[in-house]
């Protein structure tokens, strides 16, 4: 251990002085003459003639040469010195040769930076942690198996099993809660809508998020529903709305119609444990009845309402596996205790066991809870696995390049060799030469990243950019870049640099400048080269094909109402203080007075946007249908507007829709879809029937069927959700909607009069979302487009510089073999023959290409399965395509050399030669 | 390359590292000299029994020096030359200590070892 130490410090010492490298020498050439001019004195006043005292210090000092050389050998860091010795000559080289050096920069500028591109976007979307304390410590818990109750988003969990949990666990340091909310903010001139996290008073503590200005919550914020109405303001949403204002604190704001005290801002960067949806304004979870009108008290310590995300912090020496397994018997007294309760008194015998089988898992948290990460992860793996590809392919391009470029310096390196320069100072410089072209190239890709991220993020839906992804490269990114950029110089430097420092010295020395050839390894391995070039560029090709049609697909999806025609947007009428009466009122009012606009032909409103991912499904009870112990009895459930059928041109199959004449006091009706009528009464009319929403058995079926529709894409073009129940607006209690225009002619004339229309009815109701519902299509469309076009973009980069390694390959062995050629045709061969020759062998390379891609491409394609829709990752016609395609456009490569080849005048060649 | 090796056979060839220890010993002793001085110093306790290239003398200080065991900065030597001054650090001093000790329980083993060997004869 302290000789390394030693070792190190010696090298240390050694690189700065290195870096002062001038001044030592000198200093050494000083002391030494110093010394030696003391000696010769001393011989010379013992009696000795100047000259003679000359030699004899020179004798008792030793080598004076080779102490200097060698002092100057121990004071420097050899590493460095032969480092930049060697970058000093290749920076030479390349200036010798600027259109190699530019070509292949350019090549790795194009490969680091998609990778780097793709990597800044998989950073900030799914690797990265929160900027909060210790975040490897934060875990989420996840209550997993068949639950019996009501679920309200992912991974949620009852309030009371939260707080079981926090007061029993052996585990956790700190157990919190928190809930992403839409909340609006209202000013005496304006409303602001907000993104709200409902938290618990040990949110902070938990997190170790400290105040910026003011102080957070702590527990006794948090102790009795609506007793302390506080919050605590993100540090952005203060700067930007309150202009930093450290007056702002103890005032109150109205949110929701509801006034609560400012008490403090958090510190800067912190946004909540959603990074998809960053928090503006944290309050506390027992403000929740006052704010959220559908939570009441009841509903939010009910146990069969799950409604929270849970974080614990884990305690020193805990592990995700160890506190896993210390929660179990708690959560499983938990279930045993509410199996017991009154919620359960009508779960049959089926329902009790499942809930009883469910187990609680341990999560890492420090990454928050992002539904976007989840769709997003897959994509951008499949996204880094192509340009990892496209990388392969450039660097068995500059692999193949530099292979030939050794070959011609043989001549140059045998000399080396044979005067003595070691093999492993020739390999390290070769190495050195692709090293820094792998570096610069590295560096220009790191640039282009830059761009690229830009134009990526063009790509992600508006409702995204909460996310805030910087394109702008920080500590990860460059290390990122610089480590990928090392790789890749080994990788395509390595082979090449061992291959060129073998050269057979007396040969190479005795033959001829012009006909000293690269001799059957290095073209080999260029030809090897060309096959793993067309294997790697086909498997891109045929993912590519497979993406475009998939996407195709979903264009082609009927999603069962008129797209093309639509308008949408949101009123959020009850953050304006409605209540149900007055707020079914200014909606019907609404849209009779949108109808009347030009070019509006008719409106309806909806609770839940269609393809938006809305996930409001019930459990259904139908009377007089028994349900069989596991059957599905699960429905979309969506509450329209009278107008909502017409207006999505959603098809009538029996029965009727809604009317003015249905409302909160008259009979109880739904529209059910088609699917839905077929799975409870088959053939028979649906119309007539009752049914009941609510997992409990005696849930009353008091709702008329009074008409079936079409079934329509309700959550995305890709889910066939189709059992849909519709309720009927003003039997029932939303205060939000999503109000559709369908209009003739352009649908975006109406967008500003529409606006105009319903901030004039109410100043107050926030109108968000405004779009066409053929851009809410094109936007949950997004990952697929994404993936469509990215992956279609990096293939046609692939398969150009696939092209490239075969054509320069094929016309390198053109001009070795000019003579041979030319003799064939000087001989009588035909046009033809010689082009088959040439020909001969592509074929050759490109079959062996195909022949490896083709079962890879099997293999792989399976793992893409889940991001295909409508195709099989297996499909013939796109795997024949794809080969057809590459194996024409490489014979074509191919055929160019030859073509030269065959119409080269014989004599002229033989002449040269 | 070939260290040249003078003829006197009398005189003993310099330990590998005991010049490392004699300079730092010297240093201890002497305070800041150059290195010059040092060779006369070794020369004149070492009583020409040692036969040392001066030369070595500057290897062995840059060696100490990147170890940081001695530092040195330029001055005057005494007939006005201008001279490197070498001068033992903190650090010098303790591995010095560690060195003696070293080097007197080595000393001893192989003394009592060669005693032993010479008895049996």
């Amino acid at each position: 251990m302290r000789a390394v130490w030693r070792g190190l410090k010696e090298q240390f010492s050694r690189l700065r002085g290195s870096v002062a490298r001038r001044g030592f020498d000198c200093e050494f050439d000083e002391e030494v003459e110093a010394h030696l001019a003391s000696l010769t004195e001393r011989f010379v006043r013992r009696g000795l003639s100047p000259e003679e005292a000359r030699y004899a210090a020179r004798k008792e000092f030793g080598g004076v040469t080779q102490i200097t050389n060698e002092l100057r050998e121990r004071s420097r860091f050899r590493p460095l010195e032969t480092l930049l010795q060697d970058s000093g000559y290749v920076l030479r080289q390349m200036r010798k040769s600027p259109l190699f050096a530019i070509a292949s920069i350019l090549t790795l500028a194009l490969g680091i930076g998609a990778n780097t591109a793709i990597f800044t976007l998989m950073d900030q979307l799914i690797l990265r942690l929160l900027p909060i304390k210790d975040p490897q410590q934060v875990v989420e818990l996840v209550a997993k198996g068949d639950y019996y109750g009501d679920n309200m988003g992912l991974n949620a969990i009852s309030y009371t099993m939260y707080q079981t949990i926090r007061d029993h666990n052996q585990a956790f340091s700190f157990v919190t809660c928190r809930r992403s909310v839409q909340l609006t903010a209202m000013f005496p001139s304006q409303s602001d809508v907000l993104s709200g996290e409902i938290v618990s008073g040990n949110y902070f503590s938990l997190l170790g998020i400290k105040a910026a200005a003011g102080r957070v919550f702590d527990s006794k914020d948090d102790l009795r529903p609506n007793a302390n109405p506080v919050a605590v303001l993100s540090y952005e949403y203060w700067k930007t709305r309150f202009a930093g204002d450290a007056r702002i604190i103890g005032r109150k704001l109205l949110v929701n119609n509801y006034p609560l005290t400012i008490i403090g801002v958090a510190q800067p960067g912190f946004i909540g444990l959603e990074p998809g949806l960053p928090a503006q304004l944290f309050v506390p979870v027992m403000t929740t009845p006052a704010l959220l009108p559908h939570l009441d008290f009841s509903q939010m310590f009910d146990p069969r309402l799950r409604w929270l995300n849970v974080y614990g912090r884990l305690k020193p020496g805990k592990t995700i596996e160890s506190a896993q397994a210390a929660l179990q018997p708690l959560f499983h007294q938990i279930l045993q205790a509410e199996v017991l309760q009154p919620g359960f008194e009508h779960a049959t015998a089926y329902q009790k066991e499942h809930f009883l089988r469910m187990w609680l898992g341990v999560i890492p948290g420090g990454q928050g809870n992002s539904i976007l990460r989840r769709q997003y992860e897959k994509p951008l793996w499949v996204l880094m696995g192509v340009t990892g590809f496209v990388l392969l392919i450039a660097c068995a391009n500059l692999a193949s390049l530099l292979a030939a470029r050794a070959a011609v310096r043989q001549k140059e390196i045998a000399v080396r060799l044979a005067i003595g320069s070691s093999r492993a100072r020739i390999i390290q410089q070769l190495i050195t030469e692709s090293v820094l072209l792998a570096v610069i190239g590295g560096a220009a890709g790191l640039a282009l990243a830059t761009v690229l991220v830009q134009s990526l993020l063009a790509f992600l839906p508006e409702n995204t950019t909460g996310y805030s992804i910087s394109s702008s490269p920080d500590l990860r990114i460059l290390c990122f870049a610089l480590g990928i950029s090392l790789l890749t110089g080994l990788l395509f430097g390595l082979i090449p640099a061992l291959q060129g420092a073998r050269p057979n010295i007396a040969e190479t020395l005795k033959a001829q400048a012009a006909s000293v050839t690269g001799g059957a390894a290095q073209i080999n391995f260029r030809k090897l080269l060309v096959v793993a070039q067309i294997a790697i560029s086909l498997l891109l090709l045929i993912g590519a094909s497979l993406f475009i049609r998939s996407l195709a697909n979903l264009h082609a999806v009927n999603p069962g109402f008129e797209a093309r025609q639509l308008v949408q947007f949101d009123v959020d009428i009850g953050s304006a203080g409605y209540d149900l009466q007055r707020g079914h009122v200014f909606y019907t009012e609404l849209e009779r007075r949108l109808e009347q606009l030009p070019g509006v032909e008719a409106a309806g409103n909806a609770s839940n946007a269609v393809l938006a991912d809305s996930d409001w499904e019930s459990v259904i009870k139908v009377a007089g249908h028994e349900n069989k112990p596991g059957e599905n009895v699960l429905a979309y459930v969506n509450r329209v507007s009278p107008g909502y059928f017409k207006t999505l041109g959603i098809h009538l199959f029996s029965g009727r829709t809604f009317r003015a004449s249905d409302t909160a006091d008259s009979p109880k009706v739904v529209v059910v879809s088609e699917s839905f009528a077929r799975h409870y009464f088959g053939r028979e009319p649906a119309i007539g029937h009752f049914m009941g929403r609510g997992f409990d058995p005696t849930t009353p079926t008091d709702m008329e069927i009074i008409g079936v529709v079409n079934d329509i894409d309700y959550q995305n073009l890709r889910d066939k959700d189709a059992r849909q129940v519709y309720l009927c607006a003003p039997q029932g209690l939303e205060l939000y909607a999503t109000v559709y225009l369908n209009v003739k002619g352009n649908p975006r004339s109406v967008l500003a009069s529409a606006r105009r229309l319903a901030h004039e009815m109410e100043p107050k109701a926030p109108v968000t979302n405004m779009k066409t519902v053929e851009h809410q299509l094109e936007e949950s469309l997004v990952i697929e487009r994404m993936i469509a076009s990215l992956s279609t973009a990096f293939t046609v980069l692939a398969v150009a510089l696939a092209l490239l390694g075969l054509y320069s390959v094929m016309a390198y062995m053109v001009t070795q073999r000019a003579r041979e050629i030319g003799i064939r045709v000087a001989l009588g061969a035909l046009f033809g023959n010689v082009v088959w020759l040439v020909m001969r062998e592509v074929i050759v390379l490109v079959a062996v290409g195909i022949a490896v891609a083709v079962p890879l491409a099997l293999g792989l394609a399976r793992s893409i399965q889940s991001e295909l829709y409508g195709i099989s990752s297996s499909d013939p016609k796109s795997i024949g395509a794809a080969t057809i395609l590459l194996a024409g456009i490489a014979m074509l490569a191919g055929f160019l050399p030859a073509r030269r080849a065959a119409s080269a005048d014989p004599l002229k060649v033989l002449r040269y030669e | 390359m070939s260290k040249g090796k003078t003829p006197d056979q009398k005189r003993s060839e310099v330990l590998q590292g005991t010049l490392d220890l004699m300079i730092l010993k010297t240093l201890d002793v002497m305070g800041p000299l150059h290195g010059y001085g040092i060779a006369r110093r070794i020369e004149q306790l070492s009583e020409d029994v040692l036969q040392l290239n001066e030369g070595t003398v500057y290897t062995s200080l840059l060696r100490l020096q990147q170890q940081g065991w001695i530092c040195s900065s330029w001055g005057a030597s005494e007939n006005n030359r201008k001279a490197k001054f070498y001068s033992i650090t903190k650090a010098g001093r303790k591995q010095l200590l560690e060195e003696t000790e070293n080097w007197e329980r080595i000393a001893g083993v192989i003394g009592k070892v060669l005693e032993a060997e010479g008895g049996s004869r």
